[in-house]
């Protein structure tokens, strides 16, 4: 017997849900970098999940064929939608985008072909941990790609200043839209993945909450670049399973570790380097204005 | 009967004291760090401009409010003084007034204040249903923003008239059907803030540059 082979398997789950949760950070990047927040991923993930499981336990569909109609069906949702709701800006933005969560999340348990409230159950286990990590790697070395091309400029120009980036002849609004799509297709592949490798989800899974999670994994590991949301979404995944040993203060101190990091590194853990560039502003900044 | 009362009166008053402490510390120690460092990046530029440097353009998003900023211009008491905080802090250093610990004793008066109202709203509660729980607050969450985006940001009124607008139009979807209650709400979040995104209430603001 190998150990390793041992442990592997005994901690396969926790290592899906760390390349899925890095997924779905991802995805949530994309929007952030451009400077847009928006909470309506978790709904796409579960657009995506839906979609994907139903095609293959309802319609029999090859694995294949579920994942990529999941993932079209979920930007095909965000197209419109985005180009209704980045008239607004901010927090405005962020209400409209989980209220149409929540309104997917209520069409679920209206719609009786999903399971309403039961969810579906015994999807086919198509998914292995390898199409996980494949596919964050993939999307991760694309988006690091993206990032330094045209677009991933002209995104972070919009994140700057939408009316100065307008004014340098960026089309604001289609690289918004783009963006958003973009991160849409990427949480409904997440979430019809996610479906393959649980056998089962219901419209709980897909709510607020998760809604919620997906920022804060972004937010912790830090915007700047691909690294913040794989490396948030890999520490708090992993955190619960690391923290087992204090029982029932596990949560507490969960909570504690979240505050310090968003207090102190209010750029992500990505910017740790960037501390002692603070400090040294703070003198200079002391020393001129007094 | 007599215990479940003193219970929940009990825990009426905890609540809101637990809100307080906790609000307290966590607002304080977040404010206090974000508007440390929003303080010293303006150091930094007014030390570049009396350097002679020209600094980089403001991205602050918040500095482009200004047709709020131009009501905003003459802080007298506490209270304008800390919505001069939001609009000019440059200015407002320069003036000699203390940035972060403004901000500190806003929300000092603040945390306290929206701690009582929520506590309050949460004994009410659970003497309306005799029965309180961990995530009773959960639900409310998410009506309390719609009550907000719908009245308008920003205005009391408005919050007041939400509040029936949803209550009043949740319950008649009930009547409907028991799913519906739920779209409601989301669809009247989603409608507004497409359709009328200021709210009933609300000041539309206008961007300048």
């Amino acid at each position: 017997m190998d150990v390793v082979g041992e442990l592997f398997r005994a901690y396969s789950t926790l290592l899906a849900g760390v390349a899925t949760s890095a997924l779905l950070a991802l995805s949530i990047w994309v929007t952030l970098y451009a400077g847009q927040l928006t909470l309506g991923n978790a709904a796409f993930m579960g657009v995506g999940a839906y979609v994907a499981a139903l095609l293959t336990l309802r319609a029999q569909w090859p694995f294949q064929a579920a994942l990529l109609a999941g993932t079209l069906a979920a930007a095909a949702i965000a197209f419109p939608l985005g180009a209704t709701v980045f008239r607004l800006r901010g927090v405005y933005l962020a209400i409209a985008t989980l209220a149409f969560g929540e309104m997917v999340r209520v069409a679920i348990l209206a719609i009786p072909m999903t399971g309403r409230g039961q969810g579906l159950n015994g999807i086919p286990p198509k998914a292995e941990l390898w199409h996980v990590w494949l596919s964050l790697v993939v999307v991760g070395y694309a988006l690091a790609r993206v990032r330094t091309s045209t677009v991933g400029r002209a995104w972070a120009a919009i994140r700057e200043d939408e009316i100065a980036a307008g004014a340098q002849g960026i089309a604001v609004r289609r690289y918004k839209l783009a963006a958003f799509v973009l991160g849409a297709a990427i949480a409904g592949w997440a979430g019809a993945l996610d479906a393959h490798l649980n056998f089962s989800i219901d419209p709980g899974l897909y709510g607020f909450a998760r809604a919620v999670q997906i920022l804060v994994f972004t937010v912790v590991g830090g915007v700047p670049n691909v690294l913040g949301p794989i490396f948030g979404a890999g520490l708090l995944t992993a955190l619960p399973e690391l923290l087992r040993p204090l029982k029932d203060l596990r949560d507490v101190f969960q909570g504690l570790i979240l505050l310090l990091v968003i207090v102190y590194l209010p750029r992500g853990l990505v910017t740790l380097a960037e501390l002692r560039r603070t400090r040294r502003l703070a003198r200079i900044g002391q020393a001129d204005v007094a | 009967m007599e215990g479940n009362v003193f219970t929940v009166a009990l825990v009426g008053i905890l609540i809101p004291i637990v809100a307080i402490v906790g609000g307290l510390i966590i607002a304080g120690l977040s404010m206090h760090q974000r508007a440390r460092l929003r303080e010293l990046a303006y150091r930094e530029r007014i030390a570049m401009i009396e350097k002679g440097l020209m600094p980089p353009p403001e991205t602050d998003p918040q500095a482009f409010e200004s047709a709020a900023f131009r009501r905003e211009t003459a802080p007298v008491d506490s209270f304008s003084m800390y919505r001069a905080v939001k609009f000019r802090t440059a200015g407002l250093i320069l003036m000699g007034i203390g940035f972060g610990l403004m901000v500190l004793i806003t929300f000092a008066g603040d945390q306290p204040g929206a701690g009582i109202g929520v506590g309050g709203a949460i004994a009410l509660l659970g003497f309306a249903f005799n029965s309180i729980f961990p995530q009773m607050g959960t639900q409310l969450e998410l009506r309390a923003f719609t009550v907000m985006v719908v009245g308008g940001m920003g205005s009391i009124p408005g919050a007041v008239i939400g509040a029936y607008v949803l209550g009043l139009g949740e319950v008649t979807a009930l009547t409907v059907s028991s799913e519906l209650r739920d779209a409601f709400v989301f669809g009247l979040l989603f409608a507004t803030l497409v359709l009328r995104p200021h709210g009933l209430l609300g000041t539309r603001s206008v961007e300048r540059v």
